[in-house]
């Protein structure tokens, strides 16, 4: 296992070292894209967001700052580049690749409502779905990959208050619009 | 701690102790040991979680690393070779080119253009020199 941190995979990307920034996608790849899989609530989206934002670390390693100099952590800072992606992406329509040219449109989510495997994980993602951006980014972030709430709310530039407080609301409205699912089952 | 502020704990974090603030745990757990209503919220809490969890399942994805970075290290390939001064000016130095070419070939497709009608002017009438850019109505004679 490579012991070598974020910061110094950056310090050698930033020369060139290919090997380096392998290393560093290897690592946060998985996690960035079912982060922004969910956030964007379609696989193939993700995973174009993800590209994008490997793009812009390879692009900052030159210039990295260190968090013991001075610089952000790799991670928060990295994972505020995915979610800002993320959330421009779900906010605007997405150019349609080459590759679909001549290929008759899907309306169908294509990658999280085909795993959803049931009715009911069809619904909860439904739900999920419909939740505002930034809702949706701090469910992901806290809920479903387990980021703390300090480094949730550095990601997402916001304060803790602000990012309890759209857990609540996210939460809160998923539990009234699943609210035959999360009834206690012996009422 | 209050079962008020447990409740928007478990609103904004779900059931699991270990995702709530640390500073609070210990109040919100002994709360819990105590209070019938603490639990109830609790265990609702907890049936979120679940139907979260079942939900989110697992995203495969079809994402390849090495490919990934070949990509990405082909299309910058000058990125990282060039002065810190231009990287910041032309952060995708690597697909410049494409660019700087087509800038270039707009720019002399003007240029020989503007020399034709200049020629043209210089060889003929205004009428004559409108013949010969088709799709443009000169209604002055130029300045040169």
């Amino acid at each position: 296992m490579d012991e070598r941190s974020d910061d110094e995979l950056m310090r050698l990307s930033g020369t060139g070292d290919h090997a380096a920034f392998a290393k560093l996608v290897e690592r946060h790849l998985v996690k960035a894209g079912k982060l922004a899989a969910r956030v964007v609530g379609n696989r193939a989206e993700g995973e174009d967001v993800v590209q994008e934002a490997f793009l812009r670390v390879w692009l900052k390693a030159p210039e990295w700052q260190p968090e013991a100099a001075g610089g952000a952590r790799f991670s928060t800072w990295f994972y505020r580049v995915l979610m800002n992606l993320c959330i421009d992406r779900t906010r605007k329509p997405a150019p349609a690749p080459i590759e679909a040219a001549g290929e008759i449109a899907d309306s169908k989510p294509d990658g999280l409502a085909i795993l959803a495997a049931n009715e009911t994980s069809r619904r909860v993602q439904a739900a999920i779905a419909k939740l505002p951006d930034r809702q949706r980014a701090a469910l992901t972030l806290c809920h479903f990959e387990g980021v703390s709430n300090i480094e949730a709310a550095e990601i997402l530039e916001i304060s803790l208050g602000a990012i309890e407080s759209l857990l609540v609301r996210a939460r809160r409205t998923l539990r009234e619009n699943l609210a035959d699912l999360v009834a206690p089952m012996d009422k | 701690m209050t079962i008020e502020r447990l409740r928007q704990i478990l609103d904004a974090f779900g059931a699991d102790p270990a995702r709530w603030p640390k500073t609070e745990r210990d109040g919100a757990l002994a709360l819990l040991a105590t209070s019938p209503e603490a639990q109830r919220l609790r265990d609702e809490a907890r049936r979120l979680d679940s139907l979260l969890n079942e939900a989110g399942g697992a995203i495969e994805l079809r994402l390849d690393a090495k490919a990934l970075v070949a990509a990405i290290t082909d299309a910058t390939a000058n990125v990282h070779r060039l002065p810190k001064s231009s990287r910041r000016k032309f952060p995708l130095t690597g697909a410049w080119p494409g660019f700087a070419g087509l800038a270039a070939a707009a720019a002399a497709g003007f240029i020989v253009g503007w020399m034709g009608l200049a020629a043209d002017y210089s060889l003929g009438t205004q009428a004559e020199a409108a013949d010969q850019v088709s799709g443009f109505t000169v209604t002055e004679v130029a300045p040169w």
